[in-house]
């Protein structure tokens, strides 16, 4: 295009771009261009040849027809040489004045808009343009310009004098001023303007000066002046506060526009300005005066004294540093005072000398108050050799130490267990694992006891050997004591299903009441799509501006951008809608809704709840026969496992205060999920997305960030199973799966409280989850770290991994008494938490 | 044990990118150009700047319709250049004229390694905000209410217009007479290019 050719390129203007005053009528780029990039002496000397050959101009004024042009054309040029506007090099001002000045008489130029601009112009250089309105009216310049009205106006309304303005709007439309349709037009927007000004801050405009804004009859001038003059004459009494500056010189009085009565001449702004400018002086004998009074500065030295060593008064005839000198070797100077460590032939060590210094210190306290026997310089001089105190200090210290060691044994002997001589790990696990099947859990016992009776139905095979033993232990262990059983509320089990079973799944869904398709966002289709491979591929080769996906359903479109994650059926990709919004479509084969079930239940179970954004939306489901498309928020801050390794690769583990801060933002979800039968299943780090906002957003609000929990494959929703259901999957286990998965037997909510704990786990450790059996009880097989909070992380890794054992589940509550613990630290040590939480979202997009 | 691995996403569309310079720079261009008071504006965080949107309903909706639908048209590879124009409300005067022009960047094959960073592409488009914004001490001075401002698209032939009357045939381009005209950086994503330049009226 031929105007980008020609087009002045910013980075030429760019540097200077401060040096450039805004104006009017703007700057022309090519003439910036060209000043900026021609080398300054040479560009100094045409100006001033250019300015020489205006000011010759100039002087022929006189001859000419429009005697104003020339002048016109001088600012002009000033204006393109000197973008900055007015400087000492430019000139502007002297050069407006000149011509403002020259012309004011000249009737037809009164009302000439090119001069009134020159005025106008002048006027924003002025330290108080209102002089410059108000003297323009008394020459009636511009009286029937519209546009003097106007900056007038506008000048006045800038400085809230809005009553006043109104005066000169309607003075201007009385006088007809040209154009007078669009004076009357910003009249009109003014009025507006005020009018929703009145109503927001009605005291403030009462407050308005409301004093004339032309000049008024000179009658009512002395009138006010007289009355003026008397008010003020109590006043004369007092100490002057400001003094009132005089003219000083009698030519100067002459030339004054208020000595002569009137303003016909406004002066030049240096002269106006005079008040404010200080006379030069000789420097010689000039004093500069200090604040307050002389003696306070001496004082005031005395205010913050410095810090001295009072050498005085301590004994200094033993040395601070010893020379040790060995032949054959450098000299070393050690800092240290040897006398204190070799004290009557005996060595101790600093710790020891501390000691006692210390508790001569504490001593010596009492001593000065009772006991007058002892010389209190004794006490507090240093060299220790000579205190009466020490040899009964080091024999106190003795006693302590002994004290403590006695202390420790029983401690040590609570803590061993008495078999515990020589083992390996292995060993005590076997230990352990006895331990373990003596005093097995009651509910386990319950589950098992109630398979050989009252089966409804199982979906998974057979059960395993290693059950059978279990079970005909328990039964031998229940036949020796069965008063434990009985004594017990037993939790009935109705059934046992695999979750992952999709027949199950489908029969679930198609029994649903009201069915699936009344749901808002599902879109069913009778046809086969076969598009997951093909988008698939075209997504690795790389052509992600040509992959479309197009939904009959809702007429929606979609750019596949990129694969976000892939599993054993779904692909996850990142997907542009129309709209320019960013979804992740989730498409599977073969199709299944379940997820779109669990979903909206959620959504329809937790209908206004502030939790809910804590859980991902989804916006619609495209189930065909072979294939669905979940389509998905998109949610571009990473996952809990990128902020472990965001810390890993800083070579730290993660903070422990957004550990806790995350620990509670799950703890909560998982109470709201659980309270609603639901139960994800699938909880891990990358499973659980960070609900943090944009690095450049000014958010300090913690609140509004937390997790957001996806991938609801393979949640289970306990109302579609009868009463006290529990499940077996089939999957193969690994470390992040629950004990109870592991170990084959039947489970519930405890995946969940697994999950959880090994999400934690993976935060605090960078490890993955792996516990170990602990007296019947599960426990972590890292110990937890002396400097975190302890306290807090015990009991809850506890219950989480033991959450079998509290009987009854869901355990909701004992899972909100461990969060309100943390949200109660939180409140009181948190403060690092939200500059930690803004560097991750600087850190992770 | 190795630390569990994942690599993170980083990823915007390149039109997604495209359409949102647009918006803030329209935004950008209302407000330092004085089209609407400057009570209608508050300032966001973006690009690393603190940037004016305005927060007045029915401008906000007006650049929400127009720019949805230009997003449509950047993912379909439509619209060669992007036009706001600043009109005198009582003379029809065309005084100033953005110029926007999208080009494709056409390398497609192979050059993988040269897939330019979020990073990158935001540090350019920040130094082409901060030259509009500084592009007011040459422009004229506008009066506030005195002008409005038009969108013009330069599009593909093919394109279907919505079947409303919001998008018209233009009969002119809308250019400004005596104008001089200065061109601002370049950005570009690894989809796109984009230019930007202004042409002003200028009085002599």
């Amino acid at each position: 295009m031929d105007i980008y050719h020609d087009a002045v390129d910013f980075e030429t203007i760019e540097d200077q771009k401060e040096n450039i005053e805004p104006t009017r009528d703007g700057h022309s780029a090519t003439a910036l261009k060209s000043l900026f990039t021609t080398p300054n002496p040479q560009l100094k000397k045409k100006q001033f040849e250019e300015r020489v050959k205006i000011e010759e101009s100039l002087k022929d004024i006189d001859e000419l027809d429009d005697p104003l042009q020339p002048y016109l054309d001088y600012i002009q040029w000033i204006n393109n040489n000197y973008p900055s506007g007015h400087t000492v090099e430019s000139g502007l001002i002297q050069v407006l004045e000149r011509c403002s000045s020259q012309f004011r008489d000249v009737l037809y130029y009164k009302n000439d808009p090119r001069y009134l601009k020159v005025w106008l112009n002048y006027a924003k250089y002025s330290e108080n343009p209102r002089d410059i309105f108000v003297y323009l009216s008394r020459k009636e310049i511009g009286k029937s310009l519209a546009l003097y009205y106007e900056e007038y106006a506008n000048y006045l309304e800038v400085n809230n004098r809005n009553f006043q303005a109104e005066k000169v709007y309607l003075e201007g439309i009385r006088h007809m001023a040209r154009p007078i349709a669009r004076l009357q037009r910003r009249y009109n927007e003014f009025t507006v303007r005020y009018k929703q000004k009145e109503q927001q801050q009605e005291d403030l405009l009462k407050n308005e000066p409301q004093s004339p804004v032309f000049p008024v009859r000179s009658a009512l001038a002395v009138k006010s002046g007289g009355s003026l003059f008397s008010y003020d004459a109590p006043k004369s009494s007092q100490k002057r506060k400001l003094d009132v500056f005089n003219d000083d010189d009698e030519e100067n009085e002459k030339n004054s526009p208020i000595g002569r009565g009137g303003w016909d001449n406004l002066g030049t702004s240096k002269y106006r300005n005079k008040e404010n400018k200080l006379e030069a002086q000789p420097w010689a004998g000039e004093m500069l005066k200090q604040n307050g009074k002389s003696s306070s500065l001496k004082s005031s030295t005395n205010k913050i004294s410095v810090f001295k060593d009072d050498f005085a008064s301590h004994d200094t005839s033993f040395p601070v540093y010893k020379i040790i000198k060995t032949p054959g070797k450098k000299t070393e100077k050690v800092d240290l005072n040897f006398d204190l460590l070799y004290q009557k032939n005996e060595e101790y060590c600093i710790e020891e000398i501390l000691f006692m210094m210390r508790n001569n210190n504490i001593k010596s306290v009492p001593a000065e108050e009772i006991e007058v026997d002892r010389p209190i310089e004794a006490s507090k001089n240093l060299p220790i050799t000579n205190n009466p105190l020490i040899p009964k200090n080091s024999k106190s210290k003795k006693n302590i130490e002994s004290e403590t060691i006695h202390l420790q044994i029983p401690n040590l002997k609570s803590k061993a267990s008495p078999t515990k001589t020589f083992f390996t790990k292995s060993a005590a696990e076997e230990v352990y694992s006895m331990f373990n099947q003596n005093i097995n859990d009651d509910k386990e016992k319950a589950n098992l006891y109630d398979e050989d009776n009252e089966f409804v139905y199982e979906y998974t095979e057979q059960l395993t050997a290693h059950s059978h033993q279990n079970k005909t232990i328990l039964n031998d262990l229940t036949e020796q004591n069965p008063k434990t059983t009985s004594e017990i509320e037993i939790p009935l089990v109705e059934c046992v299903v695999n979750p992952e079973d999709e027949n199950l799944k489908g029969l679930l869904l198609k029994d649903l009441s009201p069915s699936l398709s009344t749901y808002n966002g599902f879109y069913n289709y009778s046809s086969n799509m076969n598009m997951c491979s093909t988008l698939k591929k075209n997504i690795n080769l790389k052509q992600t501006r040509h992959v479309f996906i197009e939904f009959k359903g809702n007429q929606d479109t979609y750019n596949l951008r990129t694969l976000l994650g892939e599993g054993g059926y779904a692909s996850v990709y990142l997907a542009e809608s129309m709209e320019g919004d960013l979804k992740a479509i989730k498409s599977q084969r073969p199709a299944s809704s379940w997820e779109f079930y669990i979903l909206k239940q959620i959504e329809k179970r937790l209908h206004g709840k502030d939790v809910l954004k804590s859980i991902i939306a989804c916006k619609e489901i495209h189930l065909f026969e072979d294939e669905s498309y979940l389509v998905l928020d998109y949610i571009n801050k990473g996952t809990i496992l990128d902020i472990v390794n965001l810390y890993r690769s800083n070579g730290q583990n993660v903070d422990e205060h957004l550990v806790i801060f995350l620990t509670i933002e799950l703890l909560k979800v998982i109470e709201s999920l659980h309270s609603i039968n639901i139960i994800h299943g699938d909880l891990k780090p990358d499973n659980c997305m960070l609900r943090f906002n944009d690095a450049s957003s000014d958010d300090k609000n913690k609140n509004s960030r937390g997790i957001k929990l996806i991938d609801f494959g393979r949640s289970i929703d306990m109302t579609l199973f009868p009463k006290n259901s529990e499940f077996r999957s089939s999957w193969k286990t690994d470390q992040q799966d629950c004990s109870e998965m592991r170990e084959g037997k039947t489970w519930t909510y405890q995946a969940d409280y697994y999950g959880i704990a090994g999400i934690i786990h993976t935060m605090l450790f960078g490890s993955f989850i792996e516990t170990a059996h602990d007296g019947g009880k599960y426990k972590l097989a890292n110990s937890l770290k002396r400097y975190w909070q302890q306290e807090l992380w015990e009991p809850l890794f506890d219950t989480l991994i033991n959450s079998s054992s509290f009987g009854k589940l869901p355990i909701t509550d004992q899972i909100k008494d461990n969060r309100l613990k943390f949200e109660e630290w939180l409140e009181k040590n948190g403060s690092p938490l939200i500059a930690i939480i803004r560097n991750i979202e600087t850190g992770i997009k | 044990m190795s630390p569990p691995t994942r690599s993170s996403i980083s990823f915007r569309g390149s039109s997604q990118i495209i359409s949102e310079f647009f918006e803030y720079s329209v935004n950008s261009i209302l407000y330092q150009r004085g089209i609407y008071p400057s009570d209608d504006f508050k300032s966001v965080k973006k690009y690393g700047l603190t940037l004016l949107v305005t927060h007045d309903e029915d401008i906000k909706a007006y650049i929400r319709k127009f720019m949805t639908q230009l997003h449509k048209w950047i993912i379909n590879d439509k619209v060669s250049t992007f036009v706001l124009v600043i009109v005198n409300k009582n003379t029809g005067e065309t005084v100033e004229r953005w110029q926007f022009n999208i080009a494709i960047n056409q390398e497609e094959e192979g050059e993988q390694s040269k897939q330019k960073s979020i990073e990158d592409i935001q540090r350019e488009i920040q130094a082409i905000i901060r030259q509009i914004t500084a592009s007011v001490t040459f422009l004229p001075t506008l009066e506030v209410n005195d002008y409005t401002f038009n969108i013009l698209v330069y599009a593909d032939s093919s394109v279907n217009l919505p079947n409303n009357n919001e998008w018209i045939d233009s009969q002119d381009s809308k250019l400004v007479n005596n104008s001089e005209s200065v061109k601002f950086k370049s950005f570009s994503t690894n989809e796109h290019k984009i230019d930007t330049l202004v042409s002003y009226k200028l009085d002599k």
